[in-house]
């Protein structure tokens, strides 16, 4: 699994991005910021809330309100309390799960959605960018070293939007082992792929 | 709390708890510092799951967000406490204890308010950007006390007649019970409203020079009165 390349599974180096000075300039009311920031996070946020809404129109119009979220809250980030895109991106996913399961009547949201949405079955999206495409890379390559269980639990609460004692119902696995399994799952996953935080 | 509640820090990165356990998982973190650093970096790591789907949505989103945001108001920064740091005759809270309670607070409403349903959010950001204006107020105050094991810190601006009372390891009370804070006069107590079931800054306001900050344990939804003896008393002092 290691390839040639030196360490391919570390993140790209944070120093070179330009987010968090961007998102530090929109915290102050920068609009042009703003601008040059959505070029570099609609994409991922775009990709995460389509995994979990699944119906592109219902995609956009989370994302259009997870956009205006930041630029309304982004005086209030702080960087001391993790990278400016993992806050980003937790405010996307926090409301594309609040929008699936605010709609669901569970029924809607059937065992076979639920195995659609882990790792492997439902990976085939069409990645646009070449930053997409080297991340896709280096996180599946970390996946794979999670156990089975590890990496079905993490993928369909992440992906597919399920809460951990939905995921228990759908794998039919006990409530304690599937919250056991996401923490030392992300635990690997995190180990693997060298976050820093 | 139980011991197990430290587990939750994965499913809470994943934003997989059902409401009622992230409510008490959010709880806990405020004064758990290892689950809070874990769950930080677990994030990052959920950040790289989502990275790793990213793909471009429809063009013609950029200019419709883009003109929504010339017309879409930023909230307010929030601001920490002033470094002038007065404890009153009764505080007993050591430097960084106060530190403590500042960044539990802090956590409360950058971290955790923010990542709540749009219409709580609502209404929650209304009280937070109050709270913010008391903490950001030049002339502002601590007093602290202890409660049994828990401690309760006001930050008092005389200037806003308001105060921002931020407690940590309250006891829990049964569903029977609220506790209730009351603004204690010279010569008649006016109650300062509810304590939230969960621990967040509380905001008290329209105090009057003399008075103190009372704690007590009412009837579910409180008392016209104090009904019980006070837990604690923290004077405000305006000098
Ligand atoms: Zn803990």
């Amino acid at each position: 699994m290691t390839g040639p390349e030196t360490r391919p599974e570390q993140a790209p180096p944070r120093a070179t991005s330009p987010v968090p000075d961007l998102l530090a300039r929109v915290g102050r009311g920068d609009q042009e910021a703003f601008s040059r920031l959505y070029d570099h996070i609609a994409a991922p946020l775009y990709g995460v809330v389509l995994r979990v809404v699944r119906d592109p129109s219902q995609a956009e119009e989370v994302l259009q309100e997870v956009l205006l979220e930041i630029w309304r809250l982004a005086p209030r980030y702080e960087a001391g309390r993790g990278s400016a895109m993992a806050w980003m991106t937790t405010i996307a996913h926090r409301r594309a799960v609040d929008r699936v399961r605010s709609e669901q009547a569970s029924s809607e949201r059937d065992v076979a959605a639920g195995h659609r949405a882990m790792a492997g079955q439902d990976y085939d999206v069409v990645i646009e960018t070449v930053a997409g495409k080297l991340e896709r890379e280096r996180v599946r390559r970390c996946l794979d070293t999670l156990t089975e269980l590890q990496r079905q639990v993490v993928t369909m609460s992440y992906y597919g939007g399920y809460s951990y004692p939905e995921v228990a119902s759908l794998l039919t696995t006990p409530l304690g082992t599937v919250k056991t399994r996401m923490r030392d799952g992300l635990i690997r996953l995190r180990d693997c792929l060298g976050v820093e935080a | 709390m139980n011991e197990n509640v430290h587990t939750l820090s994965g499913a809470y990165a994943l934003d997989a708890l059902p409401p009622d356990e992230l409510r008490a998982f959010e709880r806990h973190m405020t004064q758990c510092p290892d689950c809070e650093r874990e769950v930080r970096s677990l994030r990052e790591t959920a950040a790289r799951l989502a990275a790793s789907v990213q793909q471009a949505p429809p063009p013609s989103l950029k200019g419709r967000v883009l003109s929504e945001v010339g017309r879409t108001r930023q909230a307010s920064p929030i601001v920490a406490a002033a470094p002038d740091r007065r404890a009153g005759p009764r505080g007993r809270l050591t430097a960084s204890r106060v530190t403590a309670a500042v960044l539990a607070l802090a956590a409360v409403l950058t971290g955790v308010l923010f990542l709540r349903a749009q219409d709580q959010l609502d209404a929650e950001r209304v009280t937070g950007e109050r709270i913010a204006a008391v903490l950001a107020a030049p002339d502002t105050r601590r007093v602290s006390a202890r409660v049994g094991e828990a401690t309760a810190t006001a930050i008092y601006s005389p200037r806003k007649a308001s105060a921002v009372l931020v407690t940590a390891g309250m006891r829990e009370l049964p569903a029977s019970q609220d506790y209730q804070l009351w603004l204690i006069g010279a010569d008649e107590i006016r109650s300062a409203g509810l304590m939230p079931e969960e621990p967040a800054p509380v905001l008290a306001t329209s105090i009057r020079a003399g008075d103190r900050l009372g704690i007590t344990i009412e009837p579910r939804g409180g008392s016209r009165q104090p009904t019980t003896r006070p837990l604690a008393v923290l004077p405000l002092p305006s000098s």
